[in-house]
């Protein structure tokens, strides 16, 4: 594989941006999807961009992800696929997203392409709203070291964070090499075609950048190991997971802020079906010797869990919109982890493979059954 | 307060003497969430269902509870009775003590805790039951018949009657395989003089409209309202409407191509069964050479090990074979080569006798392999014990099983019915449902379900026709499903996963709204889509999550 060095032009973000709008330049997309800095300068969001100047405040790659790229995608293309080509200029965890999303109709991906970049992860964002300058030199410091304590747990144990696994058109490294360069590459056919358009012509020897990104993902996996033998022990039995999730006040805004979470709404908020006679809950708390409210809360995350978990993508977004900072994505990571490995998938890698919950193979899974049960 | 009734059933001694129903009358009467609470001897006798009758419409009640035995057995009579009370038949649940409890657990006091559980769950439960109504729409008793073979043809003829018309679809002429035939067995009947006569009955049936040299294009609907688009022998589209569809493609004989050890393609005087039968129909078995042979090997079972399954018409064919020769030529000399002789009627085992009677030799082989050159066949081949022999003959008949006719997976895409690991068509169920599929109205009959006999093939003609008659009948309407699912407009976002999971393709997205629709005439309940919607925008019109929770409650209390 060849790719392109291209040197940096005064920061990471504005080398990226000269990419962008050269690509919207030469007529490429119509609009590209990109992090923007908010007005206050306290946080980002997704903007639909079609003008030159408008892109001149862009982040590709902002310290923070208060919104996942798939659910701003989602956001316009819900009722049908757009006719405008866009370019999504997205973290790997985003498009991985997304193309769960497509399978499950919630995205349309035709005139859609997308730009990844290597992700070092995002920073806690209730930590960067409070200090947004010092973050900004605190994440300058973790795209040095690809790792920090102000992360995202799940972007320490991230073995996603490359091209690797995620179908995007054009991928940008910016790993290796040095600090003065960024590598650019297409991921397919339709990336060299636009890289064609823009005149980058990939000759350059990525190796290096694939040797640091191996030895980072090795560094992530171990992370990754460490911190699943931790859950197995605090995920074991009911009252573990009761203990792991009693912090929780039932806002669902984990679930608000997920991008896989898709329900027009959710059941556990909408059904009266969930609701019970007060005489019920007198039954339940005979039962147990007492009752907690508002009920049923590990219910919902155990339901929530049921739905997503064979497509989760490890972003952390439930986590870093948790106010009472529930270690929600390090659990849901470890379970969807486990059930992904169950059927041999990795969600967001192949636009074509379906998600496990919608095929049926008669022959599968004898490992689960209840040995005694056979008949 | 709505007025829930409960009765409890005595079934003779069956519940009476496992069960405590005092204790368990005294302790529903403290729950405080019945009107009334009546015990009978036997509710299903005539007396106990006049006596409900009586008893519901006296008490005003407006749901029942009957705590009696499985509802396999007794839950249409008890929804009859609820007719007759004037109720909704869906405001009723039947708790399963019998089978459930009374037969089960031999201790009285752990029945009898366990059979309250149960009555206390039910009652729960009918308090959400919704009035179901019974849905009827206008159906075509007519029938389309695909495959003239001998399974279509007496298919045709079992369901063609006054008002009821069927179209036969052949691809090429009536009588399929059958007319490749020479005699057919054990009755050693010329296989012509059978079906000519089949064949005049089909074509002599004013009810009956044969397509031969047709293609079926297109199936499309569903049970009672089927459109096919049919391709006849003059090349013109054709549309027939029927309620009900029979496929009945039948098999092919598999070649051995590809299996060296036969020989079949390398040497001439090798040919399979098949090829073999339509020699006896010219009534001239010559070798190559030109000369009758003095000696011909049948080997049984080629192919076996790779097709996976025992076609069981083989064997029997072999020897129909063997006694062909024998008869034609003088003084030949018939070897059959075997591993296991598959004999599965209770006329093929004298067939087997007489065939042996008639000096045809059986040796069982461990393997075998033709070898030899041309004019010079050799059979090599290794005994039961081991001990290696050869044979020097004229002629090898290689006796080879059915396999799928090609198109199978064609039709079964177009009916949206799965295939089996083999290639034939897949039955409902093994033993309960042997010529229905998932696709209600679609029937198989013959080899398109697996390797068949004539006889037997002609059995589940009949019986696809049967199961026609007796659901379609000329100016009575179809009654559908009532339990079924439904889609809730405000909750489904459209992700098609009900879609993906119902293997009734009742569901499809529409697509101006994005959410998905239950066809509810293909709806079979089974509640596949409810489960697996994480919005809980589809849901099952009897097994709403209320009913089940409320059921749930007490069940775990």
């Amino acid at each position: 594989m060849k790719g392109k060095i291209i040197p940096l032009k005064d920061n990471l973000n504005n080398t990226i941006k000269e990419i962008i709008k050269s690509l919207l330049e030469k007529g490429c997309f119509d609009a590209i999807l990109v992090p923007n800095r908010v007005p206050s300068g306290e946080s980002f969001t997704y903007l639909l961009i079609n003008a030159k100047d408008l892109l001149e405040s862009c982040t590709p790659l902002p310290p923070i992800m208060p919104i996942q790229g798939a659910r701003a995608l989602r956001n316009f293309t819900r009722r049908g696929k757009t006719n405008l080509k866009v370019l999504c200029v997205m973290r790997p965890c985003e498009i991985r997203a997304a193309i769960e999303l497509s399978k499950l109709r919630q995205i349309e991906l035709e005139n859609i392409s997308f730009m990844s970049i290597d992700c070092p992860g995002a920073l806690v964002t209730k930590d960067y709203i409070d200090k947004p300058k010092d973050s900004d030199t605190l994440y300058e410091e973790v795209l040095n070291q690809w790792a920090s304590e102000h992360l995202r747990p799940t972007c320490n144990a991230c073995v996603n964070f490359s091209y690797e696994n995620t179908p995007s058109d054009i991928h940008i490294g910016i790993i290796g090499q040095d600090n003065n360069h960024i590598l650019l590459f297409p991921m397919n056919e339709k990336g060299k075609a636009l890289l064609g358009k823009i005149d980058i012509q990939c000759g350059d020897d990525i190796s290096p950048w694939q040797t640091k990104i191996r030895e980072i993902l090795q560094k992530k996996t171990n992370q990754r190991n460490e911190s699943f033998s931790e859950l197995q022990s605090k995920t074991a039995g009911a009252e573990n997971l009761d203990n792991l999730f009693s912090d929780c006040i039932n806002c669902h805004n984990c679930m608000r802020v997920c991008p896989i979470c898709y329900c027009r709404q959710c059941f556990f908020e909408s059904s009266d079906e969930v609701r019970i006679e007060a005489e019920n809950y007198f039954i339940k708390a005979q039962n147990k010797g007492g009752i907690k409210f508002p009920a049923d809360t590990i219910l919902f995350h155990l339901g929530r869990m049921s739905h997503m978990a064979l497509s989760c993508v490890n972003c952390g977004a439930c986590e870093d919109g948790c106010p009472m900072d529930v270690p929600v994505a390090q659990v849901f990571s470890f379970i969807g982890d486990t059930v992904q490995k169950m059927f041999d998938y990795i969600p967001g890698k192949n636009r074509n493979e379906p998600i496990p919950i919608l095929t049926y193979k008669e022959d599968e899974l004898h490992e689960y059954e209840d040995s005694k049960g056979q008949q | 307060m709505v007025k829930i009734g409960l009765y409890l059933c005595e079934c003779g001694p069956n519940i009476a003497e496992a069960i405590n129903l005092d204790e368990i009358a005294e302790q529903i009467k403290k729950d405080n969430k019945v009107a009334g609470i009546e015990q009978h001897k036997l509710l299903c006798s005539t007396d106990g269902k006049k006596f409900l009758v009586e008893s519901i419409k006296k008490n005003e009640f407006e749901r029942i509870v009957i705590a009696a035995c499985s509802p396999k057995q007794h839950e249409t009579t008890f929804m009859e009775v609820m007719l007759s009370s004037g109720l909704n038949p869906y405001m009723f649940q039947l708790v399963n003590i019998r089978e459930q409890c009374a037969w089960m657990t031999p201790d009285k006091e752990a029945a009898t805790s366990k059979a309250l559980r149960s009555i206390r769950a039910a009652i729960n439960r009918v308090r959400y039951h919704d009035a179901l109504q019974q849905k009827e729409i206008d159906c075509n008793p007519d029938v389309i018949v695909v495959g003239g073979g001998i399974t279509g043809i007496e298919a045709t003829l079992r369901t063609a009657q006054k008002n009821r018309k069927v179209y036969l679809i052949e691809e090429q002429e009536l009588g399929g395989r059958i007319r490749e035939y020479g005699l057919l067995f054990p009755t050693m009947q010329p296989a012509k003089e059978f079906l000519s006569k089949k064949i005049s009955e089909v074509k002599n049936t004013k009810q009956i409209k044969v397509f031969e040299n047709s293609k079926v294009k297109e199936i499309l609907g569903f049970f009672g309202n089927f459109v096919a688009t049919i391709e006849n022998k003059n090349r013109e589209e054709i549309k027939l409407n029927a309620g009900s569809v029979i496929l009945a493609i039948g098999a092919n004989p598999f070649i051995p191509e590809g299996l060296a050890k036969f020989g079949y393609g390398k040497f001439d005087d090798v040919y399979t069964a098949a090829e073999f039968e339509k020699m006896t129909c010219s009534n001239n078995i010559i070798t190559k050479s030109g000369n009758p042979p003095k000696s011909v090997a049948i080997i049984h079972c080629v192919g076996r090990e790779k097709l996976g399954y025992c076609s069981k018409v083989c064997c029997i064919n072999s020897m129909k074979i063997a006694r062909y020769i024998k008869e034609k030529l003088n003084g030949v000399k018939v070897t059959q080569f075997y591993k296991n002789l598959c004999l599965p009627d209770k006329r093929y085992d004298e067939f087997y006798k007489e065939t042996k009677k008639k000096g045809i030799e059986f040796l069982r082989f461990s393997d075998i392999e033709v070898a030899g050159e041309a004019n010079k066949l050799i059979l090599k081949y290794k005994q039961e014990n081991n001990n290696e022999d050869t044979l020097p003959v004229d002629m090898v008949v290689l006796s080879t099983g059915l396999i799928p006719n090609p198109k199978t997976e064609e039709y079964a895409k177009m009916l949206n019915i799965p295939v089996d690991e083999y290639g034939f068509f897949k039955e409902e169920h093994m033993k309960l449902g042997p010529i229905s599929t998932i696709t209600e109205g679609v029937f198989i009959a013959g080899c398109a379900q697996g390797p068949q006999s004539i006889n037997g093939s002609m059995v589940q003609a009949g019986a696809a026709a049967g199961k026609i008659i007796s659901s379609l009948v000329p100016g009575r309407r179809l009654q559908l499903e009532t339990k079924t699912s439904y889609v809730s407009e405000t909750m489904c976002i459209g992700c098609g996963v009900c879609v993906d999971v119902c293997a009734y393709g009742a569901l499809t997205i529409d697509e101006s709204k994005r959410i998905s629709v239950v066809n509810e005439v293909l709806c079979r309940g089974c509640g596949n889509c409810a489960s697996a919607c994480p919005s809980g925008a589809a849901r099952h019109r009897h097994f709403t999550t209320k009913q089940i929770t409320q059921e749930m409650i007490e069940i775990l209390k």
